[in-house]
């Protein structure tokens, strides 16, 4: 079969301890049986690992922050737009996906296509709006509150038992044991990726995830859960291995289901010792650990492309059980030529 | 041969380890007119600082929020708000194009019929209303929102007492899912005090119950606490109806929208995040038209919001006062207008732009007002142009409540200007002096002379 | 008289490697005249003079810049201290 040749442009080149999810994906693209792709990355700092991965990576750009607003993020992808070409955009960070849906519309009228939920989904996905969302889907939440304060936190303290986790609106989940805790991670996580915070009751048991596509009309494209095996000290998975799990299978398809979502997606689940399934929280994109799924037999990063060019993507229905992933870390010698151009033209 | 223009020697860090705040480093547009008329030439004229506002603006804004509102509701009404902004000439804008007039004291209730507005077309809102005002509202005839009890009886006992039969609505408070809930003012609806205040209403048979009203918040970014909130005030007319067989003229659904100014602590600009006219007016209108309320008796919607309708229509202009760098390297420009001026620096992240082009290279840069204070700081940190003692900068989208909250303190309120339809200047405030104050002063005799 | 430091090396687009530090700088057009000016010795009333007929500005306007400039190089430790070398 020949292979359609398309350009993709992705952020997530931050390949690091905690890595984004642009790397896997693009592995899982370049091995697409459908696509000869040309990859653009899109990155924001001058030593993401993937802008330096030429055998990936054909070109990458520097882009301003999704927090500098829509106008100069558009300002910049016309320009990549022109010199590239770009047939698909695939924001890998959740803080790009608000701005990356503003500008749908516009994206679309400049020939590039996206497949993202729709702002509703996203919105009610939202880590403050958790126990409603598990109300209106009767799926099982931890107990949750979002505060603007530290303040606020001392007024419904009472409400929960220690430990507890503290979470940012995008990234960073802490656990904390004492009120002292919760304060210095509440600052932390604040400075960084701004309020609300949302303080969670603390579930015991061990953590679940599905990565996950849903076609936008209820249908789920491709579903496999893992467990992490060993997790590091940023709470990261180190290792992960399929597992052939019905329940979660379920709660996947519900969730897609009722929500009819749209695109990747990462459920991260808590099994209780009673058997229970706990939903900590819904990542609208794929992780980065999507590679286990194309090893596992399903290629999501392939499927996300062909749904965004509106090409039909036949579900996959089986996937490896007992497939293992180990992530390991690399050092990659690269020449200052590569740093200055990149840091001083934003190209390279 | 000619010179080529000249640019500022720069060297800056390459960021090799945490990620900024800032990544790619992005030019900061200049601003240097204001519907087409020079900012320089109206400094020259008119002095630094100067607050500016552009009519222009605040009617194409007006009409955009009423669009939204009418095309999707058969009766609509807005009152402009005057806390937001009371410049006489503002508030005739307003009712120019229509709006009536909300107050929430006697000084502004006695500036509306100053302005002109009949006294029926006044809504007289807040928890500080004494019985002089009370008096005054009810003679005048003015829509009393009422926000407790001890209001409630005042009014009855008033009514006898003038033998008048005031028109009244009460202030209702209601969880709408968001946070924090306002209420301090008002009635709850969630623990049934709303009701019981409209059951006191009716049985005392002296009040003329005209509308209900909620007010649920300030700058808000959801547009579904509004049709929670509509929802129930809509629940309660409907009750007022089945009960009562009272049909109530209007449901007030008070302001609150909030206007493109960047939150601090907020992760995206308020230009992407703010919704709009069409985001809050579909959220309630579609709430009022899909409730137990009959089509032929839905009342009238009124809006007070004022944030949205004039935030964008005020600007900042001003002068450097000087640069210098601080004690780890950053660099911190000192600007002519302070924290007195611009109370709403405190809690937004201002949009500052130099009014000519300086330069394309942009460094982390703190912005401090004039005053000797430590809070005196308009940005704490953002991404400016080095500015050189006397350029000139502008701050946009300070039309709301700057010109109301703001303070005198070691020196004057500055002149405002009102640039006109065709871009004419027309001072509406003047400059304070030395008089402005002295004049309120008295000194007693034993302290008038001194030897030195 | 001001020395840049032997182990700052300057490419022709403007960045700037210290190996001694490991920290690298970019500089604009204009920095990186002035900085080669000052590698090839030239003083403050030479590089005045030279740039001030290249460029519009007045004196007193590349007086405040220059030496603001020449501060941020001292703060990023790129000049060699009295007595060094």
């Amino acid at each position: 079969m020949e292979k359609n040749k398309v350009t993709v442009a992705l952020s997530g080149l931050n390949n690091i301890d905690s890595p984004g999810p642009g790397i896997p994906v693009i592995r899982g693209l370049k091995e697409s049986r459908r696509f000869d792709v040309r990859v653009v990355g899109l990155a924001y700092e001058n030593l993401e690992p993937g802008i330096y991965m030429h055998e990936l990576v054909d070109k990458t750009y520097k882009v301003p922050y999704p927090s500098d607003g829509v106008e100069p993020f558009l300002e910049r992808i016309r320009y990549i737009h022109e010199q590239e070409n770009i047939q698909v955009l695939v924001p890998n960070f959740d803080s790009e996906l608000f701005t990356v849906m503003k500008s749908e519309k516009i994206l679309q009228e400049m020939g590039i296509r996206t497949f993202l939920p729709t702002l509703q989904q996203f919105e009610e996905r939202h880590k403050s709006n958790l126990p409603e969302y598990g109300k209106k889907y009767g799926v099982k939440v931890p107990f949750s509150e979002p505060i603007l304060s530290f303040q606020e936190w001392l007024g419904i303290e009472e409400k929960f038992d220690y430990p507890v986790v503290v979470k940012g609106k995008f990234y960073d989940a802490y656990i904390a044991y004492d009120r002292e805790q919760v304060s210095i991670y509440f600052n932390k996580i604040a400075a960084k990726w701004g309020l609300p915070i949302v303080i969670q009751q603390f579930v015991k048991g061990t953590e679940v995830n599905v990565v996950a596509m849903g076609d936008g009309r209820g249908n789920t494209v491709g579903a496999v859960p893992m467990r992490k095996t060993y997790i590091t000290d940023k709470g990261k998975a180190w290792g992960g291995i399929t597992l052939q799990d019905p329940e979660m299978m379920k709660l996947t398809d519900k969730i897609i289901s009722q929500t009819r979502w749209r695109g990747g997606m990462e459920l991260e689940l808590i099994r209780t010792a009673k058997e229970e399934l706990y939903l900590i929280e819904i990542n609208p994109r794929l992780p980065a650990w999507v590679y286990l799924a194309v090893a596992a037999g399903q290629n999501l990063p392939e499927a996300l492309v062909s749904l965004a060019l509106g090409q039909e993507v036949k579900p996959f229905h089986d996937y490896a059980v007992g497939k293992l992933f180990i992530r390991y870390s690399y050092d990659m010698i690269c020449d200052l030529k590569s740093f200055e151009q990149f840091s001083t033209k934003g190209e390279l | 041969m000619s010179k080529l223009t000249f640019e500022r020697p720069i060297i800056q860090r390459i960021n090799a380890g945490l990620p900024s705040k800032y990544g790619m480093p992005r030019r900061l547009e200049p601003l240097s007119q204001i519907d087409g008329v020079s900012i320089e030439s109206l400094l020259q004229e008119f002095g630094s600082p100067l607050f500016i506002l552009s009519e222009q603006t605040i009617r194409k804004t007006y009409r955009e929020a009423y669009r939204a509102f009418s095309s999707r509701y058969p009766k609509v009404q807005f009152s402009w708000s005057y806390k937001t902004n009371y410049l006489n000439a503002v508030c005739n804008i307003f009712h120019q194009e229509g709006a009536w007039a909300e107050v929430v004291s006697g000084f502004e209730f006695q500036k509306a019929l100053a302005n002109g507005v009949p006294g029926e077309l006044i809504i007289f809102n807040g928890p500080d209303k004494s019985r002089e005002d009370l008096k005054m509202a009810i003679q005048h005839q003015s829509l009393i929102h009422i926000d407790h009890f001890d209001e409630l009886y005042d009014v009855i006992h008033l009514s006898k007492e003038m033998e008048e039969r005031p028109k009244v609505a009460i202030r209702v408070n209601l969880d709408t899912g968001i946070y924090p809930l306002w209420d301090r003012f008002g009635f709850n609806f969630e623990n049934g005090e709303a009701g019981d205040a409209l059951t006191r209403i009716m049985s005392s048979e002296r009040l003329d119950l005209v509308g209900l009203h909620t007010h649920i918040g300030t700058y808000m970014l959801s547009t579904d606490a509004y049709r929670i909130a509509a929802t129930k005030l809509a629940s309660l007319a409907v009750k007022l109806e089945r009960k009562y067989g009272h049909l109530i003229q209007y449901i007030d659904m008070g302001g609150g929208f909030a206007s493109k100014n960047t939150l601090k602590g907020a992760y995206y600009p308020g230009t992407d995040t703010a919704p709009s006219f069409d985001d809050f007016a579909e959220a309630i209108t579609s709430a009022l038209m899909s409730s137990d309320i009959k089509p032929d008796h839905l009342p009238m919607l009124i809006l007070e919001t004022g944030r949205a309708l004039i935030d964008d229509a005020g600007y900042l202009a001003g002068t450097v006062l000087a640069t210098k760098r601080l004690s780890d390297g950053r660099r911190a420009t000192i600007i002519d207008a302070g924290v007195n001026l611009l109370f709403t620096s405190f809690w937004y992240d201002h949009d500052i732009r130099p009014v000519a082009p300086v330069s394309d290279q942009s460094e982390d840069t703190t912005i401090f007002g004039p005053l000797c204070m430590n809070i005196d700081v308009i940005r704490s940190n953002m991404m400016f142009p080095l500015l050189k003692k006397g350029d000139r900068f502008v701050v946009r989208r300070v039309g709301a409540y700057n010109m109301t909250q703001w303070m005198q303190f070691i020196t004057f309120r500055p002149t405002v200007i009102l640039l006109d339809k065709e871009g004419k200047p027309h001072v509406i405030r003047k400059k304070e002096s030395l008089e402005t104050f002295n004049s309120q002063e008295l000194t007693p005799d034993h302290l008038k002379d001194f030897d030195l | 008289m001001l020395k840049l430091k032997s182990n700052v090396a300057i490419s022709e687009s403007g960045f700037v490697f210290d190996a001694g530090t490991g920290d690298s700088f970019s500089l604009n057009a204009t920095g990186l005249e002035i900085v080669q000016l000052i590698q090839a010795g030239k003083d403050f009333p030479e590089i005045l003079k030279i740039l001030s007929e290249k460029y519009e500005v007045d004196p007193e306007s590349f007086e405040r810049y220059y030496y603001d400039f020449v501060a941020t190089l001292k703060q990023m430790n790129l000049f060699v201290h009295h007595g060094e070398e």
